[in-house]
């Protein structure tokens, strides 16, 4: 299409539009529907016919998000989360960008019928997206935590996931999770120790005072759950359906299923802990996977994942180890005017994936 | 490589068995698919390697050749698939397929139509993501890739949630028999445009559609509102 018209004589002095904004205001009032106002507009306009036909489309669409803007409703999925949140509130998920999520997913083996354990400190998206496929059935996404308190996952109530698949998200601190069958402690340090997130951290001699008190302290609360947790959630299931509450996602993991991961291992591992350190993640959680399982660990900066992957090369932990950096390019793409944006987000994060080996020969 | 039983969980627990696929790893670039058989070896580098070896043992454990030298067995997973596959035409990697399945908000339970199969890369991360209730139709008009493609997700069990048809979608579009059922459609075609109209006549009220294009690396992304 051959343009004639550019923009030599146009002068940006604000006088082109007669229209007032009392005028527009007046039509509003009479109930003048929004595409009739633009329409008004363009009339109105003394330049709109002098410009260039990409101009003159650029100032429609222009007038209709002000005037008649249009939305679609659709359901929440994983992506559209995700891209709302980096766009709004990105720290709130650690700047987990759409694509590096998508990737956390795939390197993780992320499947139905399966025992995938997170570390989810980006708000409870991690945990939605992985739920979401996932999906009803088998298998559980459980969430584990250094300490006593479970890190926040509110974001997974954004999904609007059903009761069924809520059942899926549990949690359990890793403390529970390392105790071996017979309930005796051979607990590695990391797994009574509290994460300093922001707190002034604790010297070490105190650490390890703590460590010997905390060790007898979670024994007694290990049996008193067994029993409690039976009846709890027996009492709370019952009266819930008669009431019509649906359950909460993240409910405690149950006794019968950390007895089954002790067994069997989880089918793989997802770490997003922004405000963590990788390796000291890593060391303790690879023992909780099966053999052969992939896992994915997500990180803002570079250095504590090369740290983190020297370490499991030399430990003989894993395989298939690689770091990778996702990068993503948003294209308009109008006729003759396909073109990458003109600001495009250069830090999406980086991604330790591999494969945890037998170390038996 | 995935559970369509929904009574088994995916758990690597289980040992090798003769039959098994396993992907024997080298290096990090140097792997390798091969179906364990009791009388079979492996011939590498490091030595010769007997399968009989690797019978009852974990996946994910070192076996040793009559060198000394080692390589690592492990479980199949679509990422590893997509590295070791036999390329019959060039093939989506693990970047884009992960961000495509994503865009196109599969879960288990979605019916998703492909074309074109090509090597059955995609196909095989399509089948995790809706396993174990859903299905992927994928169509190809090449008659012998189609045949390779089926060879391919039997050896990788995940035939029972794959279906592979030979068609030319640009052509003929669609089958109509899965008119408004589809949850996604994904092409991969030279000329997908022509493909666009069928898509939508496929796709469900809120369906996503995907159209990938090697050459331009662009990403075309258009959703469907039926009656619109």
């Amino acid at each position: 299409m051959d343009e004639c018209r550019d923009n030599r004589a146009l002068v940006d002095n604000n006088e082109a539009q007669t229209l007032t904004s009392e005028d527009i205001d007046e039509m509003r009032r009479q109930g003048v529907k929004g595409d009739e106002i633009i329409e008004a507009l363009i009339s109105n306009s003394a330049t709109y016919e002098k410009k260039t036909a990409f101009s003159q489309e650029k100032y429609r669409i222009k007038k209709q998000k002000k005037y008649a803007p249009r939305v679609l409703l659709r359901r929440p999925s994983a992506r559209s989360i995700c891209e709302a949140y980096f766009k709004k509130y990105p720290h709130r998920i650690g700047f987990l960008r759409v694509d590096a999520l998508s990737l956390l997913l795939s390197l993780a083996n992320v499947t139905a019928n399966s025992d995938i354990l997170l570390v989810d400190m980006v708000g409870g998206l991690l945990t939605g997206a992985v739920a979401e496929r996932l999906g009803a059935g088998t298998g559980y996404v459980c969430n584990t935590y250094l300490g006593s308190s479970p890190y926040p996952v509110d974001m997974v109530r954004t999904f609007n996931f059903d009761n069924e698949i809520c059942k899926r998200i549990v949690r359990a601190p890793l403390r529970d999770l390392c105790l071996d069958q017979t309930g005796t402690s051979e607990k590695p340090d990391a797994c009574n120790a509290e994460l300093n997130v922001g707190t002034s951290e604790k010297p070490d001699a105190s650490n390890a005072e703590l460590n010997g008190q905390t060790s007898s302290i979670s024994m007694e609360e290990m049996s008193l759950p067994s029993n409690h947790e039976a009846a709890d959630s027996e009492t709370t299931v019952s009266p819930q359906s008669k009431m019509g509450k649906t359950p909460k996602a993240g409910e405690k993991a149950s006794e019968e299923a950390i007895k089954s991961w002790k067994e069997n291992g989880f089918s793989s591992l997802i770490i997003a802990a922004p405000d963590a350190d990788a390796w000291s993640l890593a060391k303790d959680l690879l023992p909780l996977l099966s053999y052969s399982a992939p896992f994915a660990i997500y990180h803002q900066y570079l250095q504590p994942l090369a740290t983190c992957m020297h370490n499991l090369q030399q430990g003989k932990m894993a395989i298939g180890l690689q770091i990778s950096e996702p990068w993503l390019r948003e294209y308009q793409v109008l006729p003759s005017r396909t073109h990458p944006l003109m600001q495009m987000s250069a830090f999406g994060g980086y991604i330790l994936s591999g494969t945890k080996i037998c170390s038996c020969s | 490589m995935l559970c369509s039983d929904g009574t088994k969980k995916l758990s690597f627990g289980g040992s090798i068995k003769d039959g098994d696929l396993v992907i024997v790893y080298e290096k990090r670039d140097v792997m390798k698919a091969v179906k364990v058989s009791e009388t079979s070896v492996l011939q590498n580098r490091f030595g010769v390697f007997k399968h009989s070896d690797w019978i009852g043992k974990p996946f994910g454990s070192k076996v040793l050749s009559n060198k000394g030298g080692y390589v690592y067995l492990l479980a199949p997973t679509p990422e590893l698939w997509t590295l070791v596959l036999s390329h019959r035409t060039q093939i989506l990697y693990i970047a884009d397929i992960s961000f495509l399945i994503t865009y196109l908000e599969i879960v288990p339970g979605s019916l998703v139509l492909e074309s074109g199969t090509g090597s059955g890369s995609l196909t095989t991360s399509l089948a995790r993501a809706v396993a174990p209730t859903g299905h992927v139709y994928t169509f190809d008009f090449h008659q012998q890739r189609a045949a390779s493609a089926r060879e391919d997700f039997q050896s990788t069990g995940v035939d029972s949630l794959v279906t592979v048809g030979v068609r030319d979608i640009q052509g003929e579009g669609f089958p109509d028999e899965y008119s408004g059922l589809a949850d996604s459609v994904f092409l991969d075609l030279p000329q997908p445009w022509l493909a666009v109209p069928s898509a939508g006549k496929m796709l469900k009220l809120d369906g996503t559609l995907e159209i990938f294009g090697h050459l331009r690396c662009s990403f075309g992304h258009l959703k469907f509102m039926k009656g619109k």
